[in-house]
């Protein structure tokens, strides 16, 4: 959306956070405005296109654990006894669902990777049969968080035993690792080395604020190309 | 020349080593699903953990080499090994100082069972804390096994 389809005099703070910035983390995402904010007043929605608001109302979507217009068939976030291939595969098609959501937002080159990435971490060949898939909470949690740090370089990725997504970025030593929680909470810890020493960096947050935590530690030497 | 032996619950030494299986899903990768190291989730405890669970290595015999297959083939006999996962190797010392550096006494006890004799626990281990758990799958178990390498 084009700045100058709205002029300034008529610009209110909540559209002026969707214009973006040169720098990913210097002012809120499209997806960060919307999630936090809610676009309930008529003005509101005479003043912002109608595309953003269907991006809006997909993002919030996200925050509702049954929205109306769900596809998604099966209550995930509890242990099953149904068969292992049929738990992994809905746990999958679910994940599909949500990035469907917000498509727009993502890469299509690296959507298509990030899905083959969740997919080897579901791979029965290799799956743990103490583990649970990925929860749909945490999926939902990541993209948030992800729409938020939009870094160049994409993490690699792991799944804790309870099926929370975790991203990974190392820059030689340098480790960054976040845990994408339920409820919209991050979990992350990072280490810089100096000197050969390791310092260390624990943080637990909600998803909105993760990149106001991560900033007094330079995220772009992780999340920058060439890093 | 038979295996080293020693009776339940003794602490194993610091020049010692331990092995732990860690499964593809807690594998550091780079974007590409290269592996480069363990997550931090590695070395957590599950819900219903209450120690870490872990091959002694120096239980086994022979050199270094021999000792590493034994203990990968012990692991495949008594646990579900999968074909992506691999194992890390953490001396018992670095381990003790790495877990003292972040404030907490570890202690590293034998625990054979009846399928696997050189099985050890760590014990005392902080559950979910981030900077203790980085630190153990960066400094303390450094070297890593993949399961492919072992026939």
């Amino acid at each position: 959306m084009s700045k100058d389809l709205i002029p300034s005099r008529k610009r209110h703070p909540a559209i002026q956070s969707l214009i973006p910035s040169s720098s990913n983390l210097a002012a809120p995402s499209l997806a960060s405005a919307f999630s936090f904010y809610k676009v309930d007043h008529a003005w509101e929605q005479a003043a912002l296109s109608d595309r953003t608001l269907l991006t809006a109302r997909r993002i919030n979507e996200l925050r509702n654990r049954t929205s109306p217009a769900s596809l998604s068939l099966f209550p995930l976030e509890s242990r099953s006894e149904r068969p292992l291939n049929e738990r992994l595969f809905d746990a999958l098609a679910n994940v599909k669902i949500l990035t469907a959501n917000v498509a727009m937002h993502l890469d299509h080159e690296w959507r298509d990777k990030l899905f083959r990435q969740i997919d080897s971490l579901h791979d029965p060949e290799e799956w743990d049969q103490d583990d649970e898939p990925i929860k749909q909470s945490s999926f939902s949690t990541f993209l948030k968080g992800i729409l938020q740090i939009n870094p160049k370089r994409r993490p690699g990725l792991g799944l804790s035993y309870t099926g929370n997504l975790i991203a990974a970025w190392t820059t030689g030593r340098d480790r960054l690792t976040i845990e994408f929680l339920p409820k919209d909470h991050v979990r992350w810890v990072l280490t810089r080395y100096y000197d050969d020493e390791p310092e260390r960096i624990a943080g637990q947050t909600l998803v909105s604020r993760l990149v106001e935590g991560l900033k007094p530690y330079n995220p772009q030497h992780w999340f920058a190309n060439g890093a | 020349m038979e295996p080293k032996e020693k009776s339940k619950g003794t602490i194993l030494p610091d020049e010692d080593h331990v092995m732990r299986y860690v499964s593809w899903t807690k594998l550091r990768k780079d974007e590409d699903n290269r592996i480069i190291g363990f997550l931090p989730q590695a070395f957590e405890l599950r819900p219903t953990e209450t120690s870490l669970s872990v091959n002694w290595l120096e239980y086994f015999q022979g050199d270094r080499v021999s000792q590493i297959r034994d203990s990968v083939r012990l692991f495949r006999n008594t646990y579900d090994v999968k074909p992506k996962s691999a194992f890390g190797i953490g001396n018992i010392g670095k381990i003790r100082e790495t877990c003292s550096a972040a404030g907490t006494r570890v202690r590293i006890v034998y625990d054979p069972t009846k399928d696997n004799k050189s099985h050890a626990v760590v014990r005392n281990l902080l559950r979910e804390e981030q900077s203790l758990l980085d630190a153990l799958a960066a400094d303390a178990f450094v070297e890593l096994i993949h399961n492919t390498d072992i026939h």
